[in-house]
């Protein structure tokens, strides 16, 4: 019986228009916010990888997709649920469908899946739009997954709150309003409530966010379940005084009210008291596994944490991917209540903190997340000095974030442990230094300092070289490799960025298998002499296409050899190894300057450089792994235009298709 | 016979009060009123669907409340036809015939009953597009797919034209042969073409319960010297005397009546001046009711 009702209720919304254009709605509201969140993305795209923000599309794309989502389903859902069963007691049906041996409970559930699968129906088409982002982007799958567990949770509620509404008016826009206001206060309750005060148990928001966010949380299941039940139980109540002979008397529907508040409070307290993950999506960062890997010798963690078994628990099972992936990590428990003396000592300020000690050196987490513990392990694996002294002077590239200055990189190598500092040309090298960086000078070094840049060479020193116009002549002397004149370009309608931005493959060898290619602007043409005492790799070569331009540039520029200009392939970085000492040589500093640092695979490069020079290990990671868009134009021009045009076209054009011909019939 | 809806004092105030009535077997009841006297109310407490009713309910002998699967036994189509707009013929009994009926029966039973009302060609019509007469076959069609032992039928021909009024009649003599039937209607045709008992209706009670079978066989009897009542009841081929009022009589007579038996009255002395046919009191009364005669 139920199903034949919930067959009914099915055919009522699936074969009638307005289902129909709710979904194309739907459909054209998300992907307009989607497509216009993905223009500014692709914007602000390289400067979020040139800060190492650990944000990509899945928070910056699909996240707010979601939110908006569960938006529209707070609106939708009361719009195809009113009628359930307001509609059906002012046509006067509902009192035909209690005369039959269906029961009220039995009545409430076919009506119940008779909305919520609609409703179910238009989240998963919008589910499907995003999962067409996997074409060109790295999506959380078990985020998509628990996101959509969340929103079918709202939904149920969304369906029961509009049954009660329903189930309780003759007027089914009195039931939609009613239901709104509900579901908009429960929305909007987060906002106006103080978060100790009782009833911000019920904002909505607070329990769907994590589920977007990929964790499970068993208070935000208890939340959905208990305000279900309890709209359920209205509904019920609503529809059983209907029919109930003899009538069901005051007292006893107000002891049925009195005991789901009843219910619904002890459970709600119940599970806050009680409220633990149940499942989280995120998986152990790529960048900590890599990092892990680079840590020699035994890690000990020592957790700061009282005898709770909920948060030693979670701190076990967050820890329990690195034991599994490091064979050597001890986790050791100390209680700071029971050792107050020894936590204070220690500068401990939070339960459940951890302090990390391998290598020879230690690191604080205050909050254990698998971000902040990249942070400690990224701080612990280096290895050698930890300064990068950069030499200033000679109108090389500022280390702050001033324009074509160096600060997105320098942040990236502190998160690495590094401390970069600027030093004076016109003073000496620190002994300490792991590392000289000399980026764009703009004018040819004095004697003096290409004698002390040669003597700590001499000393098995290290230098990264960035390349740019200027400096030539120094370069050569201190290294022997001599740079072309002019700037490296492509043959025009080679690249895509224009002939001055050359697209290079990274060498796998060097850079690990993540990153593709690094993008150069304006680069020059490395040179090495055949015969000095430096072990000469290439790392970076342009194609047979290029060559060094020497002249300006102008549509139809073809290359002169008379001029000098020679045709690719050319260097475009040198790895030199001499005895102790290593220098690495890029043909351009662009790609470590904040305006191209963010730009495909320059982090990836630069990072392996350091490593590289340093003997080091450290991942090569920048930021969020799920920054890329890696589609096409054209792929993206067909999903906007599926997405935007065809999508909400087809599906309004659909229900029309129906209605007409159900009407023929 | 036995008692196969049997209601107790049902009471719903304003629209329902006191309302009591035994339904056997095989019977066709008219239940006759004015608009706004209960009928529909009365209906819809007898299938067990009115809001916060008082009094008891026997279906079969069982009380309702304690055996809702009494309600398989009854089929009630309120005035305004249950159906789903949007929806098709074939669609629209299918949902009955699923609610109504045990799962795996029905779509044979759909069948069978799209051919006993003459639909299957508006099978897969949209009820929207259906007539007033077609809508009204279809309603029934529903309210019968489950075969159920109780037809309570509210209005069936209102808003029908008399030709559609005529053919739903024929289709409703055929289906209450065998069931037990209360038609609720103000309209008089319908009542004494289908039924052979009358419940007159007025102000959520019952006024007065007559079996119409015997309306043919009144007599409206005036004797200037009436005798007693007894002698008058004991004579041979009068049933019974109805009511008397100043030497007006209304008498049933026996179904093998002879013809001259008014002039065997005549010659009794009794001074009969009038012997016309009689309608029944309670008609008369229903008649009062409509032209807003007090009763």
């Amino acid at each position: 019986m139920t199903g034949a009702l919930l067959r009914n209720e099915l055919r009522l919304r699936l074969l009638t228009p307005a289902w129909w254009m709710l979904a194309a709605g739907s459909w054209l509201i998300c992907a307009w916010l989607l497509f216009a969140q993905l223009q500014v993305y692709q914007e602000i795209q390289p400067a979020l990888t040139a800060s190492g923000a650990n944000i990509g599309v899945n928070d910056l794309l699909v996240t707010p997709t979601l939110n908006v989502l569960g938006v529209l389903l707070l609106v939708v859902t009361p719009l195809i649920g009113m009628n359930a069963i307001a509609g059906e007691r002012r046509s006067g049906r509902l009192a035909v469908l209690l005369s039959t041996p269906l029961s009220p409970l039995r009545l409430l559930l076919g009506k119940w899946f008779g909305m919520f699968l609609p409703v179910l129906l238009i989240a998963i088409g919008i589910y499907t739009m995003l999962a067409s982002l996997a074409l060109g982007m790295r999506l959380d799958w078990i985020r998509l997954a628990t996101s959509l567990a969340g929103q079918t949770l709202l939904i149920a509620l969304a369906t029961s709150i509009t049954l009660a509404s329903s189930a309780l008016t003759r007027q089914p826009g009195s039931a939609f309003a009613t239901a709104l206001t509900i579901l908009v206060f429960l929305w909007l309750a987060d906002g106006f409530l103080p978060r100790e005060a009782a009833l911000y148990w019920l904002a909505l928001s607070p329990h769907l966010s994590p589920a977007l966010q990929g964790t499970l949380v068993s208070d935000d299941l208890a939340y959905f379940a208990l305000l279900t039940l309890a709209a359920m139980t209205v509904a019920l109540i609503g529809l059983v005084r209907e029919r109930e002979f003899p009538p069901l008397n005051r007292v006893r529907q107000t002891v049925a009210i009195l005991l789901l508040a009843a219910v619904v409070t002890t459970g709600a307290a119940l599970s806050q008291a009680q409220r633990h993950t149940l499942f989280r999506s995120t998986p152990v960062p790529q960048a900590l596994l890599e990092t892990l890997a680079a840590i020699q010798g035994p890690v000990t963690i020592t957790a700061w944490a009282p005898d709770y078994p909920l948060m030693r628990a979670q701190i076990e099972k967050l820890l329990r991917p690195l034991q599994e992936a490091h064979s050597d990590i001890e986790l050791r428990w100390i209680n700071p209540q029971r050792e107050p003396q020894l936590a204070r000592e220690t500068g401990i300020t939070h339960d459940g903190e951890l302090r990390i000690e391998a290598m020879g050196r230690s690191q604080k987490v205050t909050v254990p997340d698998y971000p902040r513990l990249l942070h400690a392990f990224r701080h612990l694996a280096r290895k050698g000095e930890p300064w990068i002294a950069v030499l200033q002077g000679n109108g090389e590239a500022p280390i702050s974030d001033a324009p074509h200055g160096l600060g997105a990189w320098v942040r990236t190598l502190e998160n690495h442990g590094y401390r970069v500092v600027g030093i004076d040309a016109s003073g000496p090298i620190p002994d300490n230094a792991g590392l000289v960086l000399i980026a764009a000078p703009r004018q040819e070094y004095p004697p003096e300092l290409l004698d002390r840049l040669q003597q700590w060479l001499q000393d098995g020193g290290r230098v990264l070289w960035l390349q740019e116009t200027g400096g030539e002549q120094s370069l050569q002397e201190l290294t022997g490799v001599r740079v072309l004149p002019g700037i490296l370009i492509s043959s025009p309608g080679t690249s895509g960025n224009g002939p001055l931005q050359l697209t290079l493959d990274l060498p796998r060898e060097l850079v690990g298998p993540g990153a593709k290619s690094a993008v150069l602007d304006r680069a020059q043409a490395l040179l090495p002499s055949g015969d000095g005492p430096w072990k000469i790799q290439q790392a970076l070569e342009t194609g047979a296409d290029t060559w060094n331009e020497t002249g300006a540039l102008h549509e139809g520029t073809k290359r002169n050899p008379l001029e000098g200009e020679r045709s690719g392939p050319h260097a475009a970085t040198l790895l030199m190894t001499r005895g102790q000492a290593k220098v690495a040589i890029v043909g351009d500093s662009d790609l470590a300057r904040d305006t191209l640092f963010g730009r495909s695979g320059n982090p990836q490069l630069l990072l392996s450089l350091i490593n590289w020079l340093t003997e080091n290990r450290l991942d090569t990671h920048a930021g969020a792994e799920d920054k890329d868009i890696t589609w096409t134009p054209m792929t993206g021009a067909m999903l906007a235009s599926l997405h935007l045009l065809f999508g909400p076209l087809l599906l309004g054009l659909g229900g029309h298709w129906i209605r007409r011909r159900r009407e023929r019939a | 016979m036995d008692a196969v809806l049997q209601a107790d004092a049902l009471s719903s105030p304003p629209r329902l009060r006191d309302f009591s009535l035994t339904l056997k077997q095989g019977e066709t009841v008219g239940l006759l009123g004015i608009n706004g006297a209960g009928k529909s109310t009365a209906l819809q407490a007898l299938a067990g669907a009115l809001p916060n009713t008082q009094g008891e309910l026997r279906i079969m002998g069982k009380r309702l409340c304690h055996h809702p699967r009494a309600r398989y036994q009854i089929g009630w189509l309120p005035q305004q036809p249950p159906l789903y707009p949007d929806l098709s013929a074939g669609e629209n009994l299918a949902l009955f015939a699923g609610l109504r009926m045990p799962t795996g029966t029905t779509r044979e039973h759909v069948t069978t009953t799209l051919q006993r009302f003459a639909l299957e060609p508006l099978q897969k019509r949209l009820v929207h597009r259906l007539s007033g007469g077609e809508r009204m076959r279809l309603a029934l069609a529903c309210t019968l797919v489950h075969e159920p032992r109780i037809l309570l039928l509210d209005e069936p021909s209102a808003g029908l034209d008399p030709l559609q009024a005529e053919r739903l009649r024929e289709h409703l003599r055929r289906e209450c042969a065998d069931r037990t039937v209360l038609i609720a209607s103000h309209l008089l045709p319908d009542i004494e073409s289908l039924c052979d008992r009358v419940l007159l209706m007025h102000e959520g009670g019952i006024v007065a319960d007559e079996r119409l079978e015997t309306e043919s066989r009144l007599v409206r009897l005036g004797l200037l010297h009436p005798p007693a009542e007894d002698a008058v009841r004991a004579f041979p081929g009068i049933a019974r005397v109805i009511s008397v009022h100043d030497g007006e009589h209304l008498i049933e007579l026996e179904p093998d009546a002879p013809q001259e038996l008014a002039e065997r009255i005549g010659a009794q002395g009794w001074g009969l001046y009038r012997w016309e046919p009689g309608t029944s009191d309670l008609l008369a009364r229903f008649r009062a009711l409509s032209t807003g005669e007090s009763v």
